[in-house]
Order: C-alpha cells, then sequence, then structure tokens
C-alpha cells in the first residue's frame, strides 16, 4: 500500500507506449531502473526535474502522470 | 538490486569486520574467548577479501551506457548520513560530557583515560559508519522516500 498521497500512471503509460520496458523508461529519463521501480510502486517521489522528463518521454502533461490526492 | 545498493552492502560488511579486526588486535578478548579468536580473524580476511572482489568486479562491469547513481541515491545516502552523523554527535558529546563529570565530580565512568577514549571514539566512528550504511540499505530494501 502507498505511504505517499501521489500516486502516477507511470505503468499504464509504459503500457500504451508499446509496454515500453523500466530499463528503456529509465535509461531515457536518465535514472537507474530500480528508481523507475521505486515510483511505480508509490515508494519514491520525484524530483520536478524528473517528473516533467518523465511526462516529456511520454508526450503527455506531468499532471497526466502524477497527481495528489488528499 | 542497483549499484549503489551493492556498494552500501559491501561498505557494511567491510565496516563490520575492521570492527572485528579492531576488537580482537587493539582491545583483545577475554582469555576464555582464545579458540574464537583465530576464527575472528580468518573471518576478518574473508569478509574483506569478499568485499574487495565484490568492488573489482562492479569496477570491471562498469557499462558507460548506463545510470550508476540517481537523485534517489543521493537523497537516500544524504539520509544515511544525517542518521551517522547525528549518531556520532550524540556520542562524541557524551564522552566529552562524562570528561567534564571526570574533572568537576571525580567520577570515573568506563571511559576512563585517554586509551580508553581513543577506543570509543574508534567504536563511535565505525558505528556511525554501520549506521549510515544500515540506514541507506533500510531506504533501499523498504522504505517509501
Amino acid at each position: 500500500m502507498p505511504d505517499s498521497n501521489i500516486t502516477n500512471r507511470i505503468r499504464t503509460l509504459r503500457f500504451h507506449a508499446n509496454e515500453m520496458t523500466q530499463a528503456e523508461l529509465a535509461k531515457r529519463v536518465g535514472v537507474t531502473r530500480q528508481t523507475i521501480n521505486a515510483l511505480e510502486a508509490a515508494k519514491y517521489n520525484p524530483s520536478l526535474e524528473l517528473a516533467f522528463k518523465i511526462a516529456e518521454v511520454f508526450d503527455v502533461g506531468v499532471e497526466e502522470v502524477f497527481s495528489y490526492e488528499r | 538490486m542497483s549499484k549503489q545498493e551493492i556498494y552500501a552492502w559491501t561498505s557494511l560488511l567491510s565496516s563490520i569486520s575492521i570492527v572485528i579486526f579492531y576488537t580482537v588486535y587493539a582491545i583483545g578478548l577475554p582469555e576464555n574467548w582464545a579458540e574464537v579468536e583465530s576464527q575472528l580473524v580468518s573471518m576478518f580476511f574473508k569478509i574483506f577479501l569478499f568485499v574487495l572482489f565484490i568492488e573489482v568486479i562492479l569496477g570491471i562491469l562498469k557499462n558507460k551506457n548506463e545510470v550508476e547513481k540517481d537523485e534517489r541515491d543521493d537523497m537516500i545516502a544524504c539520509k544515511g548520513y544525517r542518521n551517522g552523523y547525528h549518531f556520532l554527535m550524540v556520542a562524541v558529546v557524551a564522552v566529552l560530557f562524562q570528561m567534564i563529570m571526570e574533572d568537576v565530580l571525580g567520577f570515573h565512568s568506563f571511559v576512563y583515560g585517554s586509551v580508553s577514549l581513543v577506543h570509543v571514539l574508534v567504536y563511535a566512528v565505525l558505528s556511525a559508519s554501520i549506521l549510515n550504511r544500515a540506514t541507506q540499505i533500510f531506504y533501499y530494501r523498504r522504505a517509501t522516500i
């Protein structure tokens, strides 16, 4: 169960991006695969820069990738 | 497991092996522990060689296209250093405090004399290092950042 109020749709977006692998996404945004894995498991909240880079890879707005729930 | 996590594990193991080595040679074990002394020294060398081997292998396998360290690794490292630093500061202040108590009240604690003081400070530094790496491993394995 995620401990953070920030959720993300990275897994879904990867699926729609022709089943992009975690390793491929990690390479494109310049982080390790483990960080992408931690993001998808909601165990890590990325920096703004990383959030924008991920959104850019999927060609969507950052609010479509990450959302804040109270 | 990321390379930084492997480095955290190897560093933790090397710190533990240095504690063993220091305990055996600088402080010494009780007489009835003489039988295990050689085993502990042998364990120190085995751990040390294992750590060296892992780090050399990681160095050889370094891939220029692969990201080795990112913002999450930096954040985890910061948390580890913070805990280690706090522990070390508390330990140093405690040692200073008991020295003042010694001078003012004539109270002799277990840290009596300069040799004991050095041992306590060395153990404090090594414990801070172990706490630092253990914190990092905790965040890599379980915790949410």
